[in-house]
Protein backbone atom coordinates (compact mmCIF):
# COMPACT_ATOMS: atom_id res chain seq x y z
CA UNK A 1 0.00 0.00 0.00
CA UNK A 2 2.80 2.41 0.87
CA UNK A 3 4.44 1.96 -2.50
CA UNK A 4 1.16 2.71 -4.24
CA UNK A 5 0.65 5.77 -2.07
CA UNK A 6 4.13 6.96 -2.94
CA UNK A 7 3.45 6.45 -6.63
CA UNK A 8 0.19 8.39 -6.33
CA UNK A 9 1.82 11.26 -4.45
CA UNK A 10 4.66 11.33 -6.93
CA UNK A 11 2.23 11.40 -9.81
CA UNK A 12 0.18 14.15 -8.18
CA UNK A 13 3.23 16.31 -7.59
CA UNK A 14 4.51 15.64 -11.08
CA UNK A 15 1.24 16.83 -12.59
CA UNK A 16 1.01 19.82 -10.23
CA UNK A 17 4.42 21.08 -11.27
CA UNK A 18 4.88 19.71 -14.76
CA UNK A 19 1.48 20.48 -16.25
CA UNK A 20 2.10 24.24 -16.59
CA UNK A 21 5.52 23.56 -18.07
CA UNK A 22 4.32 21.02 -20.65
CA UNK A 23 1.04 22.65 -21.56
CA UNK A 24 2.47 24.69 -24.39
CA UNK A 25 3.95 21.68 -26.12
CA UNK A 26 1.15 19.25 -25.50
CA UNK A 27 -1.93 21.26 -26.41
CA UNK A 28 -2.43 21.80 -30.15
CA UNK A 29 -2.90 25.52 -30.71
CA UNK A 30 -6.14 25.18 -32.65
CA UNK A 31 -7.92 23.07 -30.07
CA UNK A 32 -9.38 25.10 -27.18
CA UNK A 33 -11.55 22.19 -26.12
CA UNK A 34 -8.49 20.01 -25.73
CA UNK A 35 -6.81 22.84 -23.84
CA UNK A 36 -9.73 23.06 -21.43
CA UNK A 37 -9.83 19.28 -21.04
CA UNK A 38 -6.10 19.15 -20.33
CA UNK A 39 -6.23 21.76 -17.56
CA UNK A 40 -9.36 20.36 -15.96
CA UNK A 41 -7.83 16.88 -16.10
CA UNK A 42 -4.64 18.20 -14.48
CA UNK A 43 -6.58 19.81 -11.64
CA UNK A 44 -8.72 16.75 -11.10
CA UNK A 45 -5.76 14.39 -11.33
CA UNK A 46 -3.72 16.29 -8.75
CA UNK A 47 -6.55 16.38 -6.22
CA UNK A 48 -7.57 12.77 -6.85
CA UNK A 49 -3.97 11.54 -6.60
CA UNK A 50 -3.47 13.18 -3.21
CA UNK A 51 -6.80 12.06 -1.73
CA UNK A 52 -6.38 8.51 -3.02
CA UNK A 53 -2.80 8.38 -1.70
CA UNK A 54 -4.17 9.29 1.72
CA UNK A 55 -6.84 6.64 1.36
CA UNK A 56 -4.20 4.06 0.51
CA UNK A 57 -2.06 5.01 3.50
CA UNK A 58 -5.13 4.96 5.73
CA UNK A 59 -5.91 1.43 4.64
CA UNK A 60 -2.32 0.49 5.46
CA UNK A 61 -2.01 -3.17 6.26
CA UNK A 62 -5.72 -3.64 6.14
CA UNK A 63 -6.04 -6.96 4.34
CA UNK A 64 -8.14 -5.76 1.43
CA UNK A 65 -6.70 -8.44 -0.82
CA UNK A 66 -7.42 -11.14 1.71
CA UNK A 67 -10.86 -9.69 2.21
CA UNK A 68 -11.65 -9.82 -1.48
CA UNK A 69 -10.41 -13.40 -1.85
CA UNK A 70 -12.41 -14.56 1.15
CA UNK A 71 -15.45 -12.60 0.02
CA UNK A 72 -15.34 -14.52 -3.20
CA UNK A 73 -15.24 -17.83 -1.24
CA UNK A 74 -17.27 -16.88 1.79
CA UNK A 75 -18.23 -13.46 3.23
CA UNK A 76 -18.04 -14.33 6.87
CA UNK A 77 -14.30 -15.09 7.23
CA UNK A 78 -13.40 -11.51 6.11
CA UNK A 79 -14.40 -10.09 9.48
CA UNK A 80 -11.80 -12.18 11.34
CA UNK A 81 -8.94 -10.48 9.56
CA UNK A 82 -9.62 -7.04 10.97
CA UNK A 83 -6.46 -5.52 12.41
CA UNK A 84 -5.78 -2.46 14.48
CA UNK A 85 -5.05 0.82 12.69
CA UNK A 86 -1.40 1.99 12.62
CA UNK A 87 -0.26 5.56 13.48
CA UNK A 88 0.52 6.16 9.82
CA UNK A 89 -3.04 5.25 8.91
CA UNK A 90 -4.38 7.67 11.51
CA UNK A 91 -2.20 10.44 10.17
CA UNK A 92 -3.39 9.70 6.65
CA UNK A 93 -7.03 9.80 7.75
CA UNK A 94 -6.44 13.14 9.42
CA UNK A 95 -4.64 14.56 6.39
CA UNK A 96 -7.20 13.28 3.91
CA UNK A 97 -10.09 14.35 6.09
CA UNK A 98 -8.64 17.84 6.56
CA UNK A 99 -8.20 18.16 2.82
CA UNK A 100 -11.83 17.17 2.20
CA UNK A 101 -13.06 19.62 4.83
CA UNK A 102 -10.88 22.37 3.34
CA UNK A 103 -12.22 21.65 -0.14
CA UNK A 104 -15.82 21.73 1.10
CA UNK A 105 -15.24 25.02 2.88
CA UNK A 106 -13.65 26.62 -0.19
CA UNK A 107 -16.43 25.27 -2.43
CA UNK A 108 -19.13 26.73 -0.18
CA UNK A 109 -17.33 30.05 0.10
CA UNK A 110 -16.71 30.30 -3.65
CA UNK A 111 -20.31 29.45 -4.57
CA UNK A 112 -21.78 31.82 -2.00
CA UNK A 113 -19.41 34.62 -2.95
CA UNK A 114 -20.18 34.32 -6.64
CA UNK A 115 -23.93 34.12 -6.10
CA UNK A 116 -23.97 37.14 -3.81
CA UNK A 117 -21.82 39.18 -6.19
CA UNK A 118 -23.99 38.24 -9.16
CA UNK A 119 -27.18 39.26 -7.36
CA UNK A 120 -25.76 42.60 -6.23
CA UNK A 121 -24.45 43.21 -9.72
CA UNK A 122 -27.82 42.36 -11.29
CA UNK A 123 -29.61 44.73 -8.92
CA UNK A 124 -27.32 47.62 -9.81
CA UNK A 125 -27.61 46.68 -13.47
CA UNK A 126 -31.39 46.78 -13.48
CA UNK A 127 -31.27 50.23 -11.90
CA UNK A 128 -28.52 51.67 -14.11
CA UNK A 129 -28.68 49.84 -17.42
CA UNK A 130 -31.16 50.15 -20.25
CA UNK A 131 -32.60 46.98 -21.72
CA UNK A 132 -32.61 46.94 -25.50
CA UNK A 133 -35.00 44.35 -26.88
CA UNK A 134 -33.69 44.49 -30.43
CA UNK A 135 -30.13 43.73 -29.36
CA UNK A 136 -31.25 41.37 -26.65
CA UNK A 137 -28.85 43.04 -24.23
CA UNK A 138 -28.62 45.65 -21.49
CA UNK A 139 -26.78 48.85 -22.34
CA UNK A 140 -24.54 50.48 -19.74
CA UNK A 141 -23.35 54.04 -20.22
CA UNK A 142 -19.56 53.76 -20.28
CA UNK A 143 -16.92 55.18 -22.64
CA UNK A 144 -14.93 51.95 -23.01
CA UNK A 145 -15.66 49.36 -25.68
CA UNK A 146 -16.60 46.19 -23.88
CA UNK A 147 -19.28 43.65 -23.11
CA UNK A 148 -19.83 40.95 -20.53
CA UNK A 149 -22.34 38.30 -19.53
CA UNK A 150 -24.05 37.79 -16.18
CA UNK A 151 -25.04 34.17 -15.59
CA UNK A 152 -27.85 32.90 -13.43
CA UNK A 153 -31.61 32.71 -13.48
CA UNK A 154 -31.87 36.17 -15.03
CA UNK A 155 -28.90 35.80 -17.35
CA UNK A 156 -28.06 39.04 -19.13
CA UNK A 157 -25.62 40.30 -21.70
CA UNK A 158 -24.26 43.77 -21.04
CA UNK A 159 -22.70 46.04 -23.64
CA UNK A 160 -21.30 49.54 -23.21
CA UNK A 161 -22.44 52.70 -25.01
CA UNK A 162 -18.80 53.04 -26.07
CA UNK A 163 -19.06 49.74 -27.92
CA UNK A 164 -22.24 50.75 -29.72
CA UNK A 165 -20.64 54.04 -30.70
CA UNK A 166 -17.22 52.79 -31.83
CA UNK A 167 -17.99 49.41 -33.38
CA UNK A 168 -19.61 48.68 -36.71
CA UNK A 169 -23.03 46.93 -36.58
CA UNK A 170 -21.50 43.65 -37.75
CA UNK A 171 -18.86 43.94 -35.03
CA UNK A 172 -21.54 44.57 -32.40
CA UNK A 173 -23.29 41.40 -33.58
CA UNK A 174 -20.03 39.50 -33.25
CA UNK A 175 -19.48 40.76 -29.70
CA UNK A 176 -23.02 39.84 -28.64
CA UNK A 177 -22.69 36.42 -30.26
CA UNK A 178 -19.46 35.90 -28.31
CA UNK A 179 -21.16 36.71 -25.00
CA UNK A 180 -24.18 34.55 -25.87
CA UNK A 181 -21.80 31.67 -26.45
CA UNK A 182 -20.44 32.08 -22.91
CA UNK A 183 -23.95 31.78 -21.50
CA UNK A 184 -25.01 28.92 -23.77
CA UNK A 185 -21.85 26.95 -22.98
CA UNK A 186 -22.15 27.46 -19.19
CA UNK A 187 -18.62 28.82 -19.22
CA UNK A 188 -19.09 30.55 -15.89
CA UNK A 189 -19.44 27.16 -14.24
CA UNK A 190 -16.18 25.93 -15.78
CA UNK A 191 -14.48 29.12 -14.68
CA UNK A 192 -15.95 28.61 -11.21
CA UNK A 193 -14.26 25.20 -11.05
CA UNK A 194 -10.91 26.75 -11.95
CA UNK A 195 -11.36 29.53 -9.39
CA UNK A 196 -12.32 26.94 -6.78
CA UNK A 197 -9.08 24.98 -7.25
CA UNK A 198 -7.04 28.19 -7.32
CA UNK A 199 -8.57 29.21 -3.98
CA UNK A 200 -8.12 25.75 -2.47
CA UNK A 201 -4.50 25.10 -3.51
CA UNK A 202 -2.93 28.47 -4.35
CA UNK A 203 0.58 27.12 -3.65
CA UNK A 204 0.52 24.61 -6.53
CA UNK A 205 1.68 25.87 -9.95
CA UNK A 206 -1.04 23.88 -11.73
CA UNK A 207 -3.87 25.84 -10.10
CA UNK A 208 -2.49 29.29 -10.84
CA UNK A 209 -1.61 28.41 -14.42
CA UNK A 210 -4.91 26.66 -15.03
CA UNK A 211 -6.94 29.72 -13.99
CA UNK A 212 -5.26 31.83 -16.64
CA UNK A 213 -5.26 29.11 -19.27
CA UNK A 214 -8.89 28.08 -18.70
CA UNK A 215 -10.02 31.70 -18.96
CA UNK A 216 -8.13 31.96 -22.26
CA UNK A 217 -9.59 28.76 -23.72
CA UNK A 218 -13.11 29.78 -22.71
CA UNK A 219 -12.63 32.99 -24.65
CA UNK A 220 -11.33 30.99 -27.62
CA UNK A 221 -14.42 28.76 -27.56
CA UNK A 222 -16.71 31.80 -27.48
CA UNK A 223 -14.69 33.31 -30.32
CA UNK A 224 -15.26 30.18 -32.41
CA UNK A 225 -18.98 30.26 -31.73
CA UNK A 226 -19.15 33.97 -32.64
CA UNK A 227 -17.15 33.28 -35.83
CA UNK A 228 -19.81 30.85 -36.92
CA UNK A 229 -22.51 33.48 -36.34
CA UNK A 230 -20.71 36.30 -38.16
CA UNK A 231 -17.19 35.85 -39.56
CA UNK A 232 -13.63 35.69 -38.26
CA UNK A 233 -12.40 38.95 -39.71
CA UNK A 234 -15.30 40.92 -38.19
CA UNK A 235 -14.71 39.43 -34.77
CA UNK A 236 -10.97 40.08 -35.04
CA UNK A 237 -11.72 43.69 -35.91
CA UNK A 238 -14.02 43.99 -32.91
CA UNK A 239 -11.35 42.53 -30.63
CA UNK A 240 -8.70 44.98 -31.79
CA UNK A 241 -11.08 47.94 -31.57
CA UNK A 242 -12.21 46.95 -28.10
CA UNK A 243 -8.75 46.15 -26.78
CA UNK A 244 -7.15 49.33 -27.99
CA UNK A 245 -9.90 51.69 -26.89
CA UNK A 246 -10.37 50.56 -23.31
CA UNK A 247 -8.55 52.58 -20.71
CA UNK A 248 -6.67 50.19 -18.44
CA UNK A 249 -9.31 49.27 -15.88
CA UNK A 250 -7.64 46.01 -14.99
CA UNK A 251 -3.99 45.48 -15.78
CA UNK A 252 -3.67 41.69 -15.80
CA UNK A 253 -7.01 40.44 -17.03
CA UNK A 254 -9.09 37.62 -15.77
CA UNK A 255 -11.26 37.02 -18.79
CA UNK A 256 -9.62 38.86 -21.67
CA UNK A 257 -7.04 36.15 -22.00
CA UNK A 258 -4.27 37.15 -24.36
CA UNK A 259 -5.89 39.20 -27.09
CA UNK A 260 -2.92 38.74 -29.44
CA UNK A 261 -3.28 34.99 -29.47
CA UNK A 262 -7.03 35.24 -30.02
CA UNK A 263 -6.69 37.60 -32.98
CA UNK A 264 -3.94 35.52 -34.57
CA UNK A 265 -6.07 32.39 -34.21
CA UNK A 266 -8.98 34.15 -35.87
CA UNK A 267 -6.98 35.56 -38.77
CA UNK A 268 -4.86 32.48 -39.48
CA UNK A 269 -6.62 29.36 -38.31
CA UNK A 270 -4.24 26.50 -38.90
CA UNK A 271 -5.23 22.92 -38.45
CA UNK A 272 -2.83 20.79 -36.43
CA UNK A 273 -2.30 17.20 -37.54
CA UNK A 274 -4.85 14.65 -36.33
CA UNK A 275 -2.26 12.63 -34.43
CA UNK A 276 -1.59 15.59 -32.17
CA UNK A 277 -5.22 15.80 -31.19
CA UNK A 278 -5.39 12.05 -30.63
CA UNK A 279 -2.22 12.12 -28.54
CA UNK A 280 -3.59 15.05 -26.55
CA UNK A 281 -6.86 13.23 -25.98
CA UNK A 282 -5.03 10.14 -24.76
CA UNK A 283 -2.99 12.25 -22.36
CA UNK A 284 -6.16 13.83 -20.97
CA UNK A 285 -7.74 10.39 -20.52
CA UNK A 286 -4.57 9.20 -18.80
CA UNK A 287 -4.67 12.11 -16.36
CA UNK A 288 -8.19 11.19 -15.35
CA UNK A 289 -7.61 7.44 -15.17
CA UNK A 290 -4.18 7.04 -13.54
CA UNK A 291 -5.10 7.92 -9.92
CA UNK A 292 -7.91 5.40 -9.93
CA UNK A 293 -5.99 2.76 -11.87
CA UNK A 294 -3.06 2.87 -9.44
CA UNK A 295 -5.46 2.71 -6.49
CA UNK A 296 -7.35 -0.20 -7.99
CA UNK A 297 -4.09 -2.01 -8.74
CA UNK A 298 -2.90 -1.41 -5.20
CA UNK A 299 -6.09 -2.60 -3.60
CA UNK A 300 -6.65 -5.71 -5.68
CA UNK A 301 -2.99 -6.29 -6.56
CA UNK A 302 -2.06 -9.94 -6.36
CA UNK A 303 -5.55 -11.39 -6.08
CA UNK A 304 -5.34 -13.48 -9.19
CA UNK A 305 -1.73 -14.58 -8.90
CA UNK A 306 0.38 -15.83 -6.03
CA UNK A 307 -2.47 -17.58 -4.34
CA UNK A 308 -0.13 -19.37 -1.92
CA UNK A 309 1.22 -16.13 -0.46
CA UNK A 310 -2.27 -14.96 0.28
CA UNK A 311 -3.24 -18.22 1.93
CA UNK A 312 -0.12 -18.03 4.09
CA UNK A 313 -0.73 -14.45 5.23
CA UNK A 314 -4.39 -15.23 5.78
CA UNK A 315 -3.59 -18.15 8.04
CA UNK A 316 -0.96 -16.05 9.89
CA UNK A 317 -3.48 -13.35 10.66
CA UNK A 318 -6.09 -15.86 11.71
CA UNK A 319 -3.53 -17.47 14.00
CA UNK B 1 -30.18 39.88 4.08
CA UNK B 2 -31.73 41.20 0.92
CA UNK B 3 -29.79 42.59 -2.00
CA UNK B 4 -30.86 46.14 -1.06
CA UNK B 5 -29.58 45.63 2.50
CA UNK B 6 -26.33 44.50 0.97
CA UNK B 7 -26.12 47.56 -1.30
CA UNK B 8 -26.95 49.79 1.68
CA UNK B 9 -24.12 48.28 3.68
CA UNK B 10 -21.73 49.01 0.84
CA UNK B 11 -22.98 52.59 0.59
CA UNK B 12 -24.65 52.41 -2.80
CA UNK B 13 -28.13 53.26 -1.56
CA UNK B 14 -29.54 55.37 1.25
CA UNK B 15 -32.74 54.53 3.07
CA UNK B 16 -35.42 56.12 5.16
CA UNK B 17 -38.05 54.54 7.31
CA UNK B 18 -41.51 55.17 5.89
CA UNK B 19 -44.42 53.68 7.77
CA UNK B 20 -42.84 50.38 8.80
CA UNK B 21 -40.90 49.92 5.55
CA UNK B 22 -37.69 51.29 4.14
CA UNK B 23 -37.59 53.54 1.14
CA UNK B 24 -34.32 53.12 -0.77
CA UNK B 25 -32.69 55.74 -2.93
CA UNK B 26 -29.48 55.72 -4.93
CA UNK B 27 -26.66 57.53 -3.16
CA UNK B 28 -24.39 58.03 -6.16
CA UNK B 29 -24.70 59.35 -9.68
CA UNK B 30 -25.58 57.11 -12.60
CA UNK B 31 -22.02 57.43 -13.87
CA UNK B 32 -20.69 56.14 -10.58
CA UNK B 33 -22.94 53.10 -10.83
CA UNK B 34 -21.84 52.44 -14.42
CA UNK B 35 -18.20 52.75 -13.44
CA UNK B 36 -18.69 50.37 -10.53
CA UNK B 37 -20.53 47.86 -12.73
CA UNK B 38 -17.68 47.80 -15.26
CA UNK B 39 -15.09 47.60 -12.50
CA UNK B 40 -16.86 44.63 -10.95
CA UNK B 41 -17.32 42.84 -14.25
CA UNK B 42 -13.68 43.20 -15.27
CA UNK B 43 -12.05 42.97 -11.89
CA UNK B 44 -14.52 41.43 -9.49
CA UNK B 45 -14.04 44.22 -6.93
CA UNK B 46 -10.51 43.09 -6.17
CA UNK B 47 -11.61 39.49 -5.80
CA UNK B 48 -10.88 37.82 -9.11
CA UNK B 49 -13.27 35.04 -8.26
CA UNK B 50 -16.33 37.23 -8.71
CA UNK B 51 -15.26 38.79 -11.99
CA UNK B 52 -17.52 38.03 -14.93
CA UNK B 53 -16.53 36.67 -18.32
CA UNK B 54 -16.05 39.74 -20.47
CA UNK B 55 -15.14 40.35 -24.07
CA UNK B 56 -11.63 41.69 -23.77
CA UNK B 57 -9.13 43.35 -21.46
CA UNK B 58 -7.31 46.47 -22.46
CA UNK B 59 -4.02 45.93 -24.27
CA UNK B 60 -0.78 47.91 -24.49
CA UNK B 61 -0.59 50.49 -27.29
CA UNK B 62 2.32 48.47 -28.69
CA UNK B 63 0.20 45.35 -28.92
CA UNK B 64 -2.70 47.31 -30.39
CA UNK B 65 -0.42 48.63 -33.14
CA UNK B 66 0.83 45.11 -33.85
CA UNK B 67 -2.73 43.82 -34.11
CA UNK B 68 -3.83 46.61 -36.41
CA UNK B 69 -0.87 45.75 -38.63
CA UNK B 70 -1.92 42.09 -38.58
CA UNK B 71 -5.42 43.09 -39.68
CA UNK B 72 -4.03 45.24 -42.50
CA UNK B 73 -1.77 42.44 -43.71
CA UNK B 74 -4.66 40.01 -43.61
CA UNK B 75 -6.92 42.35 -45.60
CA UNK B 76 -4.19 42.96 -48.17
CA UNK B 77 -3.68 39.20 -48.64
CA UNK B 78 -7.37 38.60 -49.13
CA UNK B 79 -7.55 41.49 -51.57
CA UNK B 80 -4.60 40.20 -53.63
CA UNK B 81 -6.09 36.69 -53.85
Amino acid sequence: MMFDAAVLLGFGLAVAFAAPACAGRVIPADSPRLGLAFWLASLFSTAAAFLLAMAMLALGDFPVRDMLVDAVRSCLSVLHHYISISPLAVAAIVAGGTCLIWLSWIAARTLHGQKEAAMRHSAMLSATGVRDRRLGATIVDHPTVNAYSVPGAHATIVITTGALRDLRPAEVDAVLAHERAHLAGHHHVIRGVAVFFASAFPFLPVTRSSSRAIAHYLERLADEAASRATDRRTLAGALVAAGSSSAPLATLGVGGGDVLERVHRLLAPHRSRPWRRIAGGLLVATLFVVPFAVTAAGLTGLVWTDHCLLTTSASTKAG
Amino acid sequence: MTVLDNLHTKGWVTRQMESRAYRYEPSQSRDAYSAELMREALDGSGNRATALLHFVDSIEPKEAAELRRALLDHDREIHDV
